[in-house]
């Protein structure tokens, strides 16, 4: 992997002992690997051997059985798993392939190879080291699984290097699966930042991101506003409150700052899924207020979020999750820096990316077409889409746009009129409610 | 014998069919089901994004409960969504340094 060296575990196996490294003397198998995945240390892989069911005469070591199984240390719950004979590569006996080639089939592999040296025989090493008193086993539920640990890795701290952080915004702005929503609970990697930053750019999708609750929110507000980025793709969320740990058995646990994000995303998902008639999501309730509550157990204020706190937060755009009858977001902003435009309104910035990247799909898929069709068929697809947007709320009618919802056109370029067309798209977006100005008397 | 199907008619009887063009779709919709976490998990993939559920989530990521980016996943999973997206940023060595 570009960016990172991943590290080189060895499993040595001699007639008398199995280890993890260097501390078997005259190993007669070496299995070494390296992993996608990096474990902190809380895992061990389980090694065992058994003998093939119905071998007529000698074992070979195309009959012989390695097991490796990576566990929780905690649970025991299976990370993963690879068995394979011991033969050569290309034989597969019995269903069974060669451990080499059962351990390529998982993609979390970057490496793996083993070795037999002295080329050993297979009876009185693998199923002597399982069973050195009785007959081979031919069941795992009977072998005899020996216990390594899988040390944690020193210096798998430093994955941040540019090359890595390339591949990840390579991967979320033009891999096959594209993110509609990311999250980021650490904004103290400023490289991290920008390098989501740039795909909410290039991917028009959307950065929510979580200021620690621990911290004092005119704290908090005051970092934010030092790297605050006025675009109306980020949103930003801050739960300055205490509840019990999800976990909790007693309810006389400490209560602890728990992050907020989690809920506002798993709502955005569950919203997004309740498609109407056409399939159009209804974007344009924002996940803010008594509708979408936040139910932890045993709620209680952290930070009191008084008037000019309120005030302080608003203006760097942070939304925070406040207690209005019941625990809600509690406010619908984004980080656009105009406060009399739609797009600070967080459903409008939704249905605004929404719309475009719906249009954006439907010009590119008719690209590399005749232009007539290109033209007839990019208009009549991009109406039908946002007719529906229509139809669901998702855009009104405006003033600017002669009392229609929107105004859509689509022309060969006027200089490139063999090639390439002109879109030009507009829209009013639906908005949302957040202040109201009572004025009142009362009457003779 | 009878008269041939094929894909490019020649001089001889015959049936040309070039197989069957779809136009039932209707226009492409962003999809708006994917969401990522980006964080500092104890393990997991650490060359591309990969999905958790309920069900993995522990053997996954490694039990965490003290990590917001955890926390993060944790409750979008309580809430129904069937799965989230991970992509770590950072390894990790020990407890949750959040």
């Amino acid at each position: 992997m570009d960016g990172y060296t991943l590290p080189t575990y060895s499993i040595n196996v001699s007639a008398t002992a199995v280890a993890m490294g260097a501390a078997v003397v005259d190993p007669v198998l070496t299995i070494s690997y390296s992993m996608n995945d990096v474990f902190n240390g809380e895992t061990r892989v389980d090694i065992a051997f058994t003998a093939r069911t119905g071998v007529v005469g000698a074992l070979t070591l195309k009959d012989i059985i390695c097991r490796l199984v990576w566990r929780d240390i905690d649970d025991g719950q299976v990370l993963y798993e690879v068995a394979g004979h011991l033969g050569a590569d290309d034989q597969i006996v019995g269903g069974i392939r060669n451990l080499y080639m059962a351990a390529m089939q998982n993609s979390v592999f970057d490496s793996f190879m083993f070795a037999l040296d002295p080329m050993p025989n297979p009876e009185q090493v693998f199923l002597s080291i399982d069973n050195p008193a009785g007959n081979p086993r031919s069941s795992w539920k009977n072998a005899n699984f020996f216990s390594l640990t899988q040390e944690g890795v020193e210096g798998a701290n430093n994955l941040v290097t540019d090359e890595y952080l390339s591949e990840i915004y390579e991967e979320f702005a033009g891999g096959t699966v594209r993110p509609t929503y990311m999250m980021l609970t650490d904004i103290s990697d400023l490289s991290v930042l920008n390098m989501l930053l740039g795909v909410v750019d290039r991917a028009n999708n959307h950065l929510m991101i979580e200021l620690d609750g621990s911290i004092p929110p005119l704290d908090a507000a005051n970092l934010y506003e030092s790297i605050y980025t006025p675009d109306q793709r980020v949103t930003t969320y801050y739960n300055g409150n205490k509840a019990l740990p999800r976990d909790a058995t007693n309810p006389n646990v400490p209560k602890v700052f728990r992050s907020c994000m989690g809920v506002q995303f798993g709502y955005r998902l569950l919203r997004n899924a309740a498609t109407d008639q056409n399939g159009v999501p209804p974007l344009q309730i924002p996940i803010a207020g008594y509708d979408f509550p936040i139910n932890y157990r045993g709620m209680e204020v952290g930070y009191k979020l008084t008037e000019a706190v309120l005030n302080r937060l608003a203006e760097v755009k942070i939304i925070p999750v406040r207690f209005e009858e019941r625990w809600i977001f509690g406010d619908v902003l984004t980080n656009y820096s105009r406060t009399d435009s739609q797009l600070y309104l967080s459903n409008a910035a939704e249905i605004e990316t929404y719309t475009a990247n719906g249009v954006i799909q439907i010009i590119r898929r008719n690209l590399l077409k005749p232009m007539g069709n290109h033209i007839r068929q990019s208009t009549d697809q991009c109406k039908e889409f946002l007719d529906q947007c229509v139809a669901a709320g998702l855009l009104v009618p405006s003033e600017e746009l002669d009392g229609l919802p929107y105004q859509l056109s689509i022309t060969p370029r006027a200089g490139r009129e063999f090639d390439a067309s002109d879109v030009i798209f507009n829209r009013r977006c639906e908005t949302a409610a957040r202040a109201s100005y009572l004025t009142t008397t009362v009457e003779r | 014998m009878t008269f041939q199907t094929t894909k490019i008619l020649g001089a001889a009887p015959g049936v040309q069919y070039q197989g069957v063009q779809d136009n039932s779709g209707g226009p492409p919709r962003p999809n708006l089901s994917i969401g990522v976490v980006v964080g500092d998990f104890k393990r997991g993939l650490i060359d591309r994004m990969f999905p958790v559920t309920k069900e993995t989530i522990r053997a996954r990521l490694g039990y965490d409960p003290d990590n917001r980016a955890y926390q993060v996943v944790q409750d979008a999973l309580d809430l129904g969504v069937p799965q989230v997206w991970v992509r770590r940023i950072r390894g990790r060595i020990g407890p949750s340094e959040e």
